[in-house]
């Protein structure tokens, strides 16, 4: 093996003697070993130009989840917005399969007129939810696949309740196999059974879309009034319908403190990152957490000892803030904009507790545990209960690698909304994983 | 093809309103609900009776389709008839012995395994196990059971969702329940593992009794991913005298409820310590109590069952050193590797 520096420096000298040459007889005599480092695997530059969106196929095993992601692959790199990809390689091989194993997300993309999506196949339910809690994997929005042939199953109200607790608004409905099936009347009772479903679990099911069509036949290239169309249809309703998730920048600013410093001469300096949104020099922000509620003004934002006008989300930032005393403000509070966020003690929350093999604990847990809760930068000792009304509460326990759904109770107030994260930890070592679901009490 | 064409142009007629009806008390689908009713000539009843009988025909070859695929999620199921034997000379609120079963039934996904009509399937066949249990008896195969008449739980027809019709019929097979789900959910459903507990006992100083705890159940019904069954013996010469006490059986009751969560707290793998267990913890009798409540909370289960003996004034006999004594017990999780036979 040739160390990759002198082959830079053979090829560097090769493109200037190439450069020199105009025969093409030259090129042709030029060693293949050079060719091959030249070759070496660069990705294809991937393109922000249209926003990203990760979503879901829900489904019944035989109602052609993985048809249809194939077909979509196909149809979509038809128009150049997507690498077709095979039934084969969307359905991994079995031992893969096999439990354990983690969504493999978006290994599957395609992108349409408006967007580009990351394709995530759902396993199972207890693996989602534990993916949905430790942010492994987000489902932005989902398309329920259900077979014209059987119609709505049983377990259809399961992916259904699943799409609910990880959060999606809004779904499309896909009726696959419909040429399987020769009376348009049973069309519409599939069509009437699923709306009527979608409305008892919440979802708009007067609105959603439901498309009918056939993804094998969009696979197999024929029919195209029920396979490519349809599959155009049903990509133009997930464009159309379902939400774009706020990115990180758009989102109103927030900066969690890690740290604070008295720079003589200046003022009072709060560190961090910023974890969304942009702040301006002369912002109004406030300071939260803790029993505090400051209101105070960005007079100096400062990277690497350097002055700039704005900071964005991802940066580390020094803000200068006026009027503030170093005492009156610590780590675990957050800067943010005037009323985007408050500070809540007590929330419910979805929890997934590690297992000892995930390095959590050994032992299950039963309420009026009490760990100490890391939200951003702050460390707060919480009281963990089940919800009200839970029967037998008091004799109920928690075990390693259950999903559960508990009220924490913190010490003290901090900065907090539905949808924010947190760790819980007990003698230094992480024990499980939270995200707020309902805030039950402003500080 | 020929087939499904047929079955359309004869099944024009039948009324979507009636096909909606079908299916919301039964589950079934759409073409088979359509089928039902244009054989029974749009009568919903005669159609749920046609199906029962239709079920047991395609059943079977749906369920030889799916045969092949694995099935690694599921419930274990338990059925408590009679926790307690009863005590010669006090009043019986329970015949005769104890009376329990704990079953697992596997399917594919657990989106089928959260459904509350295979948690309602796994409960009834539970409960035909333990219903039909011999005393002496070793606990049946899995094929075995799936002979047997199902006797539907009590407890399963009261919970969320019964409105659904049961599709099969009085008399019929637990493998004929199993088949009439397969064909609802699709999914193949596999019967793997069958325990039960019936014992006679009608002393006077010593009683047999049960704890057990399904962790995270689902339905309100006893089943979940992780149960567990156990044998318990009580004897004291004064147990006669504190058996009917209201408080003495409050306190039995939370006591053998902990000694079953504790069961499933720690990787418990036998009652009392020996050479096969790797470490001592595996022995409920060494393992602190956390899942007891009061005083008694974080002693070593051994000395906390003779503590709490003492505390009810209960002295030990002599055949009967123990007053509370763990006698055996099953634990079971969803999928785990069975032991080598």
């Amino acid at each position: 093996m040739i160390p990759l520096t002198s082959c830079r420096a053979v090829s560097r000298a090769l493109f200037s003697a190439r450069s020199s040459l105009v025969s093409a007889c030259v090129r042709q005599r030029m060693p293949s070993t050079v060719n091959t480092v030249s070759k070496r695997g660069y990705a294809e530059q991937f393109s922000r130009s249209k926003p990203h969106m990760n979503i879901g196929t829900i489904g019944h095993v035989d109602h052609g989840k993985t048809t249809l992601t194939a077909a979509i692959t196909k149809v979509l790199a038809a128009q150049g917005g997507a690498k077709f990809t095979d039934y084969n390689q969307i359905d991994k091989a079995p031992e893969e399969k096999a439990r354990g194993i983690t969504i493999n997300s978006s290994h599957v993309e395609y992108e349409t007129a408006n967007r580009h999506y990351g394709h995530i196949d759902c396993p199972g339910h207890a693996d989602y939810i534990k993916n949905m809690i430790t942010g492994a994997a987000q489902m932005d929005g989902a398309i329920i696949v259900v077979s014209a042939t059987d119609g709505q199953m049983p377990q259809t109200r399961e992916h259904l309740l699943l799409a609910r607790q990880v959060g999606i608004k809004k779904l499309v409905v896909f009726i696959n196999k419909v040429d399987q099936i020769s009376d348009p009347e049973m069309l519409e009772l599939v069509d009437m059974e699923m709306r009527e479903l979608l409305t008892t679990y919440d979802f708009d099911g007067e609105n959603t879309p439901i498309i009918m069509g056939s993804a094998l036949a969009a696979l197999e290239g024929r029919d195209d009034e029920r396979g490519m169309n349809k599959i155009l249809e049903l990509t133009k309703a997930c464009d159309e319908w379902l939400d774009q998730p706020a990115r990180d920048l758009e989102k109103p600013f927030l900066m969690p403190i890690e740290d604070v410093f008295s720079i003589s001469g200046r003022g009072t300096v709060a560190t961090g990152r910023v974890e969304r949104g942009v702040a301006a020099k002369g912002s109004d922000v406030e300071i939260i957490g803790f029993g505090s509620n400051l209101k105070t003004t960005l007079t100096g934002i400062e990277m690497f000892h350097k002055e700039l006008d704005r900071a964005e989300a991802g940066d580390n930032m020094g803000a200068l803030l006026r009027g503030i005393k170093r005492e009156q403000i610590r780590r675990g509070q957050v800067l943010a904009v005037a009323g985007t966020i408050k500070a809540a003690k007590k929330f419910k929350a979805q929890l997934y507790i590690l297992t000892k093999d995930e390095g959590g604990r050994y032992t299950p847990f039963m309420a009026n545990y009490r760990p100490q809760c890391f939200i951003r930068t702050a460390d707060i000792t919480a009281s963990l209960t089940f919800p009200e009304g839970t029967p037998d509460a008091d004799e109920k326990m928690v075990m390693p690698g259950d999903n559960v759904e508990m009220v924490c109770n913190l010490v003290f107030d901090v900065a907090l909304e539905v949808g924010t994260r947190f760790t819980l930890r007990e003698a230094n070592k992480t024990i499980g994983t939270g995200l707020v679901t309902e805030i039950l009490e402003y500080a | 093809m020929t087939l499904t064409r047929r079955l359309y142009s004869t099944a024009s007629k039948v009324p979507i309103s009636l096909i909606a009806e079908l299916r919301r008390q039964t589950t079934v689908s759409l073409p088979k609900a359509r089928e039902a009713l244009a054989a029974s000539n749009l009568s919903v009843p005669r159609a749920l009776e046609w199906l029962q009988h239709d079920l047991s025909s395609t059943g079977a070859a749906k369920a030889a389709k799916v045969s092949s695929r694995a099935t690694n999620q599921g419930l274990i199921a338990q059925s408590l008839l009679s926790p307690s034997s009863a005590l010669k000379g006090t009043p019986h609120p329970t015949l005769g012995g104890i009376r329990a079963a704990l079953v697992e039934l596997n399917c594919e996904t657990d989106f089928v395994a959260r459904n509350a009509l295979f948690a309602r399937l796994a409960a009834d066949i539970a409960h035909t196990a333990a219903f039909l249990a011999e005393p002496g008896a070793p606990p049946p195969s899995p094929a075995a059971l799936a002979e047997l008449p199902l006797v539907p739980s009590p407890s399963t027809s009261t919970s969320a969702g019964a409105g659904e019709q049961q599709l099969h019929a009085p008399g019929d097979t637990v493998a004929a329940a199993i088949r009439a789900t397969i064909v609802k959910v699709g999914e193949n459903i596999t019967l793997r593992r069958a325990h039960t507990v019936a014992q006679d006992q009608l002393l006077r100083t010593s009683a047999l009794r049960l704890a057990s705890y399904t962790h995270s159940p689902l339905h309100s019904l006893p089943c979940g991913p992780t149960s567990v069954l156990a044998r318990l013996r009580i004897s004291s010469p004064s147990l006669p005298q504190r058996w009917t006490d209201p408080a003495f059986t409050q306190s039995l009751g939370a006591l053998e409820r902990s000694i079953a969560r504790q069961l499933v707290a720690f990787d418990t793998r036998a009652v009392e310590h020996n050479e096969s267990l790797d470490n001592p913890e595996q022995a409920l009798l060494n393992q602190p109590f956390i899942t007891i409540q009061g005083e008694l909370n974080g002693k070593p289960v051994g000395e906390a069952l003779a503590e709490w003996a003492a505390a009810q004034g209960l002295e030990a006999s002599e055949d009967a050193p123990r007053v509370v004594d763990v006698l055996d017990f099953t634990k079971w999780t969803v999928g785990e590797p069975l032991p080598e036979q």
